[in-house]
């Protein structure tokens, strides 16, 4: 009776489902475990990796203010805005637990790869490799993501332990993401012979263009190492680019379309679905501008027949600072910012139709262009892929490095390939008068200082919004007279175009200038709250927070 | 015609069933049987103690025993609700015998698990709800019978929508997952609670509540305890109706009713919605010289209607004092007051018993239910929510007879109404049978077993429609799912009873084993036609057509074994003691028995003898005091919690998670953690302790009993977060469950009756009472499940409702520099929320306690009073000092701007402009206009009241006299009329004030009294026939 009474009340596993036991143990498993250390990368409903880092990158920097329907909107992004910021801030303590999925799948890979290789047959042994080699390029982009903003971080290099750790030494974490790229490279194939089912699966150009980027932070952090880590981004950003893996698409804006997916110029892309469903898509909505109007709109602009309808959430609205940054007649203005009189494809029924954009709740005054240039997507239409990581970026990074290490002729070519292609991208039709020929200019200055103003303007300008800003701001911080601090506190505090307010409440107030203080400890992200607290205080929190 | 079908049906039935008896006849005994009243007992069971002879009287009261041996015998005479006479006789006799009506009923018999035991023996704490108590009310559901009924029983409908599950809770909250009780019909064990929620819920509500004999709840843990891991939330024991020894009676019960809204909520009207409009927005929409002539739709008028409800029933019962039988079939239909809402049921039951010989009895319960529910969407999206906020300057119809397009609002809630199909249908069959078998006398034992399936249908059909503007769909949408249970249960028990002297021992030991198996899917798909009547999955292209596709298989098993004594000495001592191990699948390896021991004692202080010696205590009639103590667990626990097993849909609820690569893009399967595996995860457990105190006075009249308790669950199911960067996701998925924390319920229960049957004119008074104090102690460090607007945390009660304060409404730009700082754009009218943490400003940190979503106490009265053939009864309700988090003001119509109708409160906004020049500012109500200050934010401002006294039902009935009714060959005639929901007082502003539980996916009772715009509840008026052959 005992045993087969054991029997009875042991249901072994819930039909359909698959024991995590055994999971792991094929080429398969594997395959669809190193999809899931991909899977934040799609801006998916369950993890909203592109919106917290957007909020980290961008709200943190002088290029934008989070915006939104007014200033209680996701009032948790706003603190960040607000420099605000504690170590219960969900935005920072979700990023945080994203990156760390992303590892934890990755981990999962290199952890099962022994075993699964012990049982895999030819085919299958090549398969596991490759997924390894992917796993550990994963792990590096997770990680990186977590050191530049919270520094020294629990180095978790297996998926089951649940043994606690302290947090290491960033440099260790440096050290770590170095090997693993390295492998990485060595592994994957480069982007150019990537099969067309695989686009956006990591290559070995897009690990060692992290690499190149992995080593420039590293010479901001370790001054005293820094020609050689320049050098070492320069030779690696070199590499990369002589290796003809990737290659700047001829518009700036095709990256903003969805013919850019997948483009030569795409490194690291979060690949979203041919058919937009339920669980996508949430990156256009958080930033596409928060009303339209339909309708005849008078030149006063008050007598507005027809009412505004709700569009996007509206956040991340450009700063004044970020639009004074462009050279006037720049053609990525227009491609990256709703100016007023700007109007926007919306795809709300079968019909898309051009609609007035309401600036009346952008806080200062401007919208995001880039993610919804071709309307707002309809619930079956395709989205475009988050560009994380474009080509434009390597090449300046390339440019920097070189700057540093006096090779200004690579600094100015690969400059010169950026701003060409800027140059050479039309305006809209409605901003052909903004257009100024030769704009941007040829930049012939080998002078290193003016030369490095010049590629750090060029970087925020190019990769405007992209969510990287905080991070190069802090990069360069106290470095030849830099200052993150006044920088941040200048932008922010300058009041947007006072337009005429597009509203249709018979209430409503002028835009008011803010004040932000920045102070040391900003340089890096709390540890999360919850993450101090659930570990019994072994990871320690930043300072000042 | 029909009576003589049922005669015949009977008498075949009864010639398979009887044991021919041996004849060897001597003397005839006979007589008639009367009523104190002097009318005849129709049914009475005359037998001849010792021997299987026996009779029952006929429609005059007349018996005739032939057969009976020579010699001195006695004659039993029995009837249930009547003492029992005894009588010698001697050779032929003629005895005309008068029985009295027991009133006192404490003699009567009460079901606990596995047997039964005198009322007047209990040391636990029991509830009995009994048909008496029913008898001349009219009860729609089995659950409703617990209403008020059951002291210490909080029931709340979460819905008035016909069909709908209520939620019962049991003495408090002792869990955040499920808290239902556990259900016992006939000794089956029903469908398990935490296996599905939504259309075919766990509970009692498919039983025809007509067939109802008695319901029992088992509210302390030394009752409970024989049920192990399932007994922490109490138990429910039904007994159905079982034949009684007798002639062949037929009872017919026949209702009519009419039901409509109960109560309304008032919203703008057109001419209201367009002056407001005008005032607050710039566009001047309305032209205000046309807004006096503008027509008002009420769209809560549209979607509902006066609605019909009948129930039909037919039962016949009998048997010899071998075999008895019940037989009834009932129809049962409420339409719903939502237009295209509604349920019906059908049912019929068998139950028999059968003595086959002097060591033999076995006897079979077996019912077949069928129902249909028809559904309109509830809550926050749903139709009564945007019938509400509709465009009331819109016709319901367009100049073609379409259903116009409501531009503003959007949804034409008629078109809704009209065009929603979503019904579930089931089919359930129970059925146990059970043999006894007495090997030498009072040892027997008993094998029960029995076999609950359920098979439901859910079909939600839209057909193709077009509604100018984007509301239109082309194509008909068609989601059909299936779901059935298979649950089955096998005990063997042997029991002993022993009496000697002034000793009595019951003993009892038992195995049992239980499975149970849940399949279900669910598909759904664009149907490539706009004709109404293709229904069915054709045509269907596969890929670009199917919008769900999903289905899923859970089983669990149990088995147990259990042992019980209950001892007494001299009728003044009893004690009970019981344990019970149970082995189930749902736990992890190390934790997979568990031993659950109770015990409990109560004294007969009455049955002493100082205590009958004492003058001044004659006055009290029986006096008995209780004490128990048991532990009990609530395995309501997901089947597979303790295994670790990855998934790509660990919610089935959403999409397969996937990612995409290639061009063209492609989804590629992403697998994550679902479960981690956990081989310490168990039950909870609760440790409760019982003092109570039964006492009756005035010749029993007035009976009373109180109950305190101090219950403890500790052990409760959580997730314990592990720091992120071991990945654990978050509460969605991939978190281990674990044991951790304890909670604290305590509370007294106070019931008292008072009857009065001795003339003609009868009454009876019974009113309870209950209070429960619910306490957090200790998380330890575990996640409770999340819920929307109320929080735990320790050394507060669950259901707390988390937000801001307020304090009123600025009256001018002075008070809102005065006062801590809300945002940038506050201006004179916002709402003011109050500063707790005195910082100098308001932000999430200012929340607070705001209320507690269950009520303080929870009580009903009945009022009885017969005279001569009429009856009245009426039965009241209410609970006191919860709070409803009004969603339904929130979210809905307190809309400030105005995009869509709003309630009629807006009309007093403050700042509007008055007639004489002035402003309104004496007023509760905000400025309109955007609501920059969020106004709309979760506080007090949107809580109220919840407390309600309620005249359930009334009924009102007179019984045909006798001597008529036989002349119509009937033994009974009664004519009634009932109404339902006449008046209730409350101070809430919503459409009901009795708010249970949201039945989402996932819902937890922490999301618990929240007003999200639930179906109303309906007034109801009917009349009724009941008659008996």
């Amino acid at each position: 009776m005992g045993a087969c009474t054991k029997e009875f009340i042991t249901k072994p596993i819930q039909p359909g489902t698959e024991s995590d036991a055994s999971f792991r143990k094929t080429a398969d498993g594997l395959l669809y475990t190193v999809n899931a250390a991909y899977w934040p990368l799609s801006g998916n409903y369950w993890i909203q990796y592109y919106i917290n880092r957007l909020v980290l990158g961008n709200f943190r920097s002088d290029d934008a203010q989070a915006g939104g329907e007014d200033e209680n909107d996701d009032f948790q992004a706003q603190a960040i805005n607000d420099f605000n910021i504690f170590s219960t801030n969900s935005p920072n303590t979700d990023f945080w637990r994203i990156c760390f999925v992303g590892i934890h799948y990755a981990n999962a890979v290199i952890e099962s790869a022994p075993t699964a290789l012990s049982a895999a047959k030819t085919e299958g042994v090549a398969r596991i490799n490759k997924y390894v080699g992917e796993a550990k390029c994963l792990r590096a982009y997770w990680y990186f993501e977590l050191v530049r903003n919270y520094g020294d971080l629990p180095l978790l290099l297996n998926a089951t332990s649940q043994t606690l750790l302290p947090r290491s030494n960033k440099m260790l974490v440096y050290d770590q993401m170095e090997k693993d790229l390295i492998e990485a490279s060595e592994a994957l194939p480069a982007a150019n012979n990537l099969a067309m089912a695989e686009k956006g699966r990591m290559t070995s150009g897009a690990a060692m263009s992290l690499l190149a980027k992995v080593y420039i932070y590293r010479a901001s952090l370790e001054p005293d190492k820094a020609e050689t880590y320049f050098r070492l981004a320069y030779e690696t950003a070199k590499e990369v680019i002589d290796s003809r893996q990737f290659s700047l698409l001829p518009r700036y804006d095709t990256n903003w379309k969805l013919i850019g997916d997948y483009s030569s110029e795409g490194i690291i892309e979060g690949g979203q679905p041919a058919i937009n469903n339920a669980d996508n898509g949430y990156g256009p909505i958080y930033t596409a501008p928060r009303y339209y109007y339909s309708g005849i709109k008078t030149p006063g602009g008050l007598n507005i027949k027809g009412s505004a309808s709700a569009y996007g959430w509206g956040f991340n609205c450009p700063t004044q600072d970020f639009v004074d940054a462009f050279e006037p007649g720049d053609p990525r203005l227009y491609w990256t910012v709703f100016v007023q009189g700007d109007s926007c494809n919306v795809g709300v029924s079968n019909k898309s139709t051009m609609q007035m954009i309401c600036f009346d709740h952008s806080t200062t005054g401007y919208y995001l262009r880039k993610n919804v240039p071709d309307g707002f997507p309809k619930t079956t239409d395709a989205i475009m892929n988050v560009k994380y990581y474009r080509y434009s970026d390597l090449l300046l990074i390339g440019a920097e490095a070189a700057n540093e290490i006096d090779n200004s002729t690579d600094a100015l070519a690969w400059l010169e390939l950026v701003r060409d292609r800027a140059r050479n991208t039309p305006a809209a039709p409605n901003h052909e008068a903004d257009k100024v020929a030769n704009v941007p200019v040829v930049i012939t200055t080998t002078n290193k200082d003016a030369l490095r103003l010049i590629i750090q303007n060029e970087r925020r300008i190019e990769l405007g919004l992209e969510d990287n800003r905080v991070y190069d701001l802090l990069r360069w911080d106290g470095k030849n007279g830099f200052s993150f601090k006044s920088v941040v506190e200048t932008a922010q505090s300058k009041i947007g175009p006072n337009y005429q307010i597009d509203s249709d409440e018979k209430s409503g107030t002028p835009r008011k200038s803010r004040i932000v203080v920045v102070e040391p400890k900003h340089k890096l992200m709390p540890i999360p709250d919850s993450e101090v607290r659930t570990s019994g205080n072994t990871l320690s929190q930043n300072e000042g927070y | 015609m029909k009576k003589r079908f049922f005669k015949r049906l009977v008498a075949a039935y009864l010639l398979m069933s009887f044991i021919v008896l041996g004849a060897v006849a001597q003397v005839t005994v006979k007589g008639t049987i009367k009523e104190n009243s002097g009318a005849p007992l129709i049914g009475a069971t005359v037998m001849i103690k010792g021997t299987v002879i026996g009779t029952v009287s006929d429609l005059e009261g007349k018996y005739i025993l032939m057969n009976v041996p020579e010699g001195k015998a006695l004659v039993v005479y029995s009837m249930i609700g009547y003492k029992t006479i005894t009588q010698e006789i001697d050779g032929n006799a003629t005895i005309d015998i008068k029985m009295e009506e027991d009133v006192q009923s404490l003699d009567e018999l009460v079901v606990v698990g596995y047997g039964t035991v005198k009322k007047n023996d209990l040391t636990g704490s029991i509830t009995t709800v009994s048909t008496k108590d029913l008898k001349n009310t009219s009860i729609l559901s089995a659950d409703q019978a617990i209403q008020g009924r059951a002291t210490g029983v909080l029931v709340v409908n979460n819905s008035g929508a016909p069909g709908s599950p209520v939620s019962i809770k049991i003495r408090g909250i002792g869990s955040f997952g499920n808290t239902d009780p556990l259900y016992i019909v006939d000794g089956m064990p029903v469908k398990d609670a935490s296996f599905g929620k939504d259309d075919n819920p766990s509970g009692i509500n498919y039983l025809n509540p007509n067939d109802i004999e008695s319901i029992q709840v088992l509210k302390d843990a030394s009752s409970a305890a024989i049920y192990g891991t399932r007994g922490a939330n109490g138990v429910i024991l039904i007994t159905t109706k079982r034949g009684k020894s007798g002639k062949m009676r037929v009872d017919i019960d026949n209702y009519l009713g009419v039901q409509s809204l109960a109560r309304n909520v008032d919203v703008l009207d057109a001419q209201q919605y367009a002056q407001l409009y005008n005032e607050v927005k710039i566009d001047n929409l309305f032209d205000s010289s046309g807004i006096p002539g503008l027509n008002t739709t009420n769209w809560i008028n549209e979607i509902t209607r006066k609605a019909i409800v009948y129930n039909n029933q037919v039962s016949i019962s009998g048997g010899s004092s071998e075999t008895n039988y019940f037989l009834s079939v009932n129809n049962y239909n409420q339409q719903g007051i939502v237009k295209g809402s509604g349920y019906n049921r059908q049912s019929i039951r068998l139950n028999t018993d059968s003595q086959v010989n002097k060591w033999l009895k076995t006897g079979v319960s077996f019912t077949l239910v069928q129902s249909l529910r028809d559904r309109q969407t509830e809550g926050g999206n749903g139709v009564i929510m945007q019938a509400l906020k509709s465009d009331p300057t819109m016709a319901v119809y367009d100049s073609t007879d379409n259903w116009s397009y409501l531009s503003r609002t959007g949804g034409n809630p008629v078109g809704q109404v009209e065009r929603n199909n979503y019904s579930y249908k089931t089919t359930r069959m129970q059925g146990s049978i059970y043999a006894e078998i007495e090997f030498i006398k009072n040892l027997k034992y008993k094998l029960n077993t029995g076999l609950d399936r359920s098979f439901g249908k859910k079909t939600d059909f839209q057909p193709a429609f077009f509604i100018a503007g984007p509301e239109s769909s082309p194509n008909n949408t068609l989601y059909e799912g299936q779901d059935s249970w298979n649950n089955w249960l096998m005990e063997h028990t042997l029991s002993y009873s022993f009496t000697k002297d002034k000793h009595r021992l019951d003993l009892l030991t038992g195995y049992t084993a239980q499975f149970e198996r849940k399949e279900s899917y669910t598909m759904g798909a664009y149907l490539p036609t706009a004709d109404p009547d293709m229904r069915y999955f054709s045509n269907v292209k596969v890929i670009t057509d199917i919008l769900q596709l999903n289905g899923e298989a859970l089983e669990w098993a149990l088995i147990s074994q259990l042992g019980r004594l209950n001892y007494a000495y001299d009728d003044k001592y009893l004690l009970t003691a019981s344990i019970r191990r149970d082995g189930s699948s749902r736990f992890g390896g190390n934790r997979k028995y568990g031993v659950f021991p109770s015990w409990s004692a109560a004294w007969k202080i009455s049955n002493e003898e100082f205590f009958k010696n004492i003058d001044f205590l004659s006055v009290i009639n029986s006096m008995k005091v209780r004490f128990g103590w048991g532990k009990v667990g609530n395995q309501n626990i997901d089947a597979y919690a303790y295994l670790g097993s990855v998934s790509n849909r660990p919610d089935p609820g959403r999409l397969a998670l996937a990612t995409y690569f290639g061009l063209p893009k492609a989804a590629a399967p992403v697998y994550v953690d679902k479960t981690l595996s956990n081989s310490d995860v168990g039950w909870e457990t609760s440790i409760s302790k019982n003092l109570g105190l039964d006492m009756s006075f005035l010749k029993n009249k007035l009976t009373m009993t109180i109950d305190l308790y101090d219950k403890r669950t500790n052990d409760l199911l959580m997730t314990k977060p592990l720091p992120m960067y071991f990945s654990r996701l978050d509460y969605l998925f991939g978190n281990a469950r674990v044991n951790l924390g304890n909670l604290n319920n305590k509370g007294y229960e106070y019931a008292v009756s008072y009857k009065n049957y001795e003339s003609d004119f009868g009454y009876e008074i019974s009113g309870n009472f209950a209070r429960n104090f619910n306490k957090m102690l200790a998380l330890d460090g575990g996640q409770p499940p999340l819920s929307g607007t109320t929080v735990v945390k320790e050394n507060i009660p669950l259901g707390t409702f988390y937000g801001y304060k307020t304090e009123g409404i600025f009256q001018d730009q002075n008070d809102i520099d005065n006062h801590a700082y809300q945002v940038l754009k506050t201006a004179p009218g916002d709402i003011k929320f109050k500063d707790m943490n005195k910082d100098g400003k308001i932000d999430d940190q200012d929340q607070t306690y705001i209320g507690n979503a269950f009520p303080g106490f929870v009580y009903g009265f009945t009022f009885n009073v017969s005279y001569k053939g009429f009856d009245l009864n009426i039965f009241t309700q209410g609970v006191q000092g919860n709070q409803i988090y009004n969603q339904l003001r929130q979210t809905g119509l307190y809309n400030l701007t105005l995009n869509s109708n709003a309630s009629a409160d807006l009309l007093n906004y403050w700042g509007r402009p008055q007639a004489d020049g002035t402003n309104i500012t004496n007023t509760n109500i905000p400025r309109l206009g955007k609501d920059w200050n969020r106004n709309m934010r979760f506080s007090d401002y949107y809580l109220e009241d919840g407390s309600y006294f309620r005249i359930k039902t009334i009924t009102l009935g007179y019984t045909l006299k006798e001597t008529f009714v036989q002349r119509l060959k009937m033994s009974n005639l009664r004519i009634y009329v009932t109404a339902q929901n006449l008046f209730t007082f409350t101070k809430y502003t919503g459409f009901d004030p009795e708010i249970g539980q949201s039945n989402g996916w996932n819902s937890s009772p922490l999301d618990f009294g929240v007003d999200g715009g639930a179906y109303p509840q309906a007034r109801m008026f009917m009349g009724g026939l009941s008659l008996s052959f």
